[in-house]
């Protein structure tokens, strides 16, 4: 893009400030390398309720050619959700983050349909391989192959 | 890894099912190797084809096939007056192929006849709200290919020859159109639903986010027809090079359903399983 990739963040950055999503907000954007964002489900799912978790976003200079890596982190009073496709190390097995990836897409679009994924959960519960992939797991989870599975979990 | 990998395949893999141990590929390098060997096996992908190649004499392709079949079917597209222009197969071939013949006809148009163009595409954009999509995902890609447009009338063929073949300018004139030819299915749902409906509940929404708007999926042929109606001003002829019975090679052709344009532009790309580059007649 004219301008690079800077131009789009820092309009996005500036629409996530000025027009929030319910229950989606910036904790921390000071570059253009990392930023993190804040969601909270907002229906009473009982597995969430209450509760704040906090997503990390890489971009590389492809950005939004290539997906941004996407993470949940864990900070002080912030845990990674439990989700049957949420590793307890941050990792999330969801299709908009690989190869489902558009350009079209924006932090705010990954962290709603982030945000929806976790409303429409009625698991507790990590995925089954949970265990065995955070052994083994690498650094990047853009550098997982991941096969997509059911989005209706 | 997924960021790197050659999408020319389908990529069904939203399907259904359990999480098994092996549904993923852990790696034993570390991240930095891996991202090193991704970068060097794309610069070489790269250096052995560009993004956009030189038009060349369609006999250089008898070169490539052992194959009866195939062989009597290049022979059949004609002698030295046909041609074709490579495309790299990075899952954006038939993207790439299409846009780039798209501006090497308004390359060649009349200062006015650029600007009528320029003009039309740009008032798609309202087909992309219509269809819902929020503008900060898309403007970057809407002006390029505007600054695209401006900067046409100064271009050579091989000027816009290297346009294309930066990945930034490629890239977006690509997303750009993916999007026109999305918003187009989704705005024309009725049109288009029964050839979506597999019976297993794929949405419109799902099906462009799959198969249209997610960046290196190949065009299938629905996504060829909805680019065609989306732009409205080309024709595409689609050649098809593969294995199937008979000397000739069969062409299906797609035409705007409401052209707006009195004269079309014949755009007319090669395919071979899994491929399309640009063909010319």
């Amino acid at each position: 893009m004219i301008g690079g990739f800077t131009k789009r963040l820092g309009r996005e950055l500036n629409d996530l400030k000025n027009n929030p999503a319910v229950g989606i907000s910036v904790f921390q954007a000071n570059d253009f390398r990392i930023w993190l964002i804040d969601i909270k489900v907002m229906d009473d799912n009982p597995i969430y309720a209450g509760k704040t978790f906090r997503l990390q976003f890489r971009f590389a200079s492809s950005y939004p050619i290539e997906a941004p890596e996407v993470q949940f982190v864990a900070s002080y009073g912030i845990e990674i959700p439990v989700h049957p496709h949420i590793y307890s190390n941050g990792h999330i097995c969801l299709d908009v983050l690989g190869s489902g990836w558009s350009p079209v897409q924006t932090v705010a679009s990954v962290a709603m349909s982030i945000q929806s994924m976790l409303a429409g959960n009625d698991r507790n519960e990590r995925p089954p391989d949970d265990a065995r992939y955070v052994a083994h797991a690498p650094i990047s989870p853009k550098n997982t192959r991941f096969v997509y599975h059911d989005d209706t979990v | 890894m997924m960021s790197g990998q050659d999408s020319e395949v389908n990529q069904d893999d939203t399907s259904a099912g359990t999480i098994n141990p092996s549904d993923y590929v852990t790696e034993e390098l570390d991240d930095v190797t891996i991202l090193r060997l991704t970068q060097e096996i794309k610069d070489h992908e790269a250096s052995k084809t560009p993004l956009v190649g030189e038009l060349k004499p369609i006999s250089v392709l008898l070169d490539e096939y052992a194959d009866s079949t195939f062989r009597a079917k290049i022979k059949a597209l004609g002698g030295g007056s046909t041609g074709y222009r490579p495309i790299r197969g990075d899952g954006n071939c038939a993207w790439r192929a299409f846009a780039f013949r798209f501006f090497e006809f308004a390359q060649s148009y009349a200062p006015d006849q650029i600007a009528e163009l320029k003009s039309r595409i740009m008032s798609l954009t309202k087909l992309l709200n219509e269809a819902g999509y929020n503008e900060n995902g898309y403007i970057d890609f809407v002006e390029e290919t505007e600054s695209l447009f401006d900067r046409l009338p100064g271009l050579t063929t091989e000027t816009l020859v290297s346009e294309f073949n930066n990945m930034e300018v490629s890239s977006a004139v690509i997303v750009h159109f993916r999007l026109l030819a999305a918003a187009y299915v989704k705005t024309h749902a009725e049109d288009y639903m029964p050839f979506i409906d597999d019976g297993e509940g794929t949405t419109i929404e799902e099906y462009c986010n799959r198969q249209i708007e997610a960046f290196a999926v190949e065009a299938d042929h629905l996504a060829l027809s909805a680019l065609v109606n989306a732009v409205g001003v080309a024709d595409l002829g689609v050649v098809y090079m593969d294995r199937s019975e008979g000397e000739d090679a069969v062409v299906h052709t797609f035409e705007p359903m409401s052209a707006s344009a009195k004269e079309r532009m014949k755009i007319d790309l090669l395919y071979r399983p899994g491929h399309y580059d640009i063909f010319y007649r």
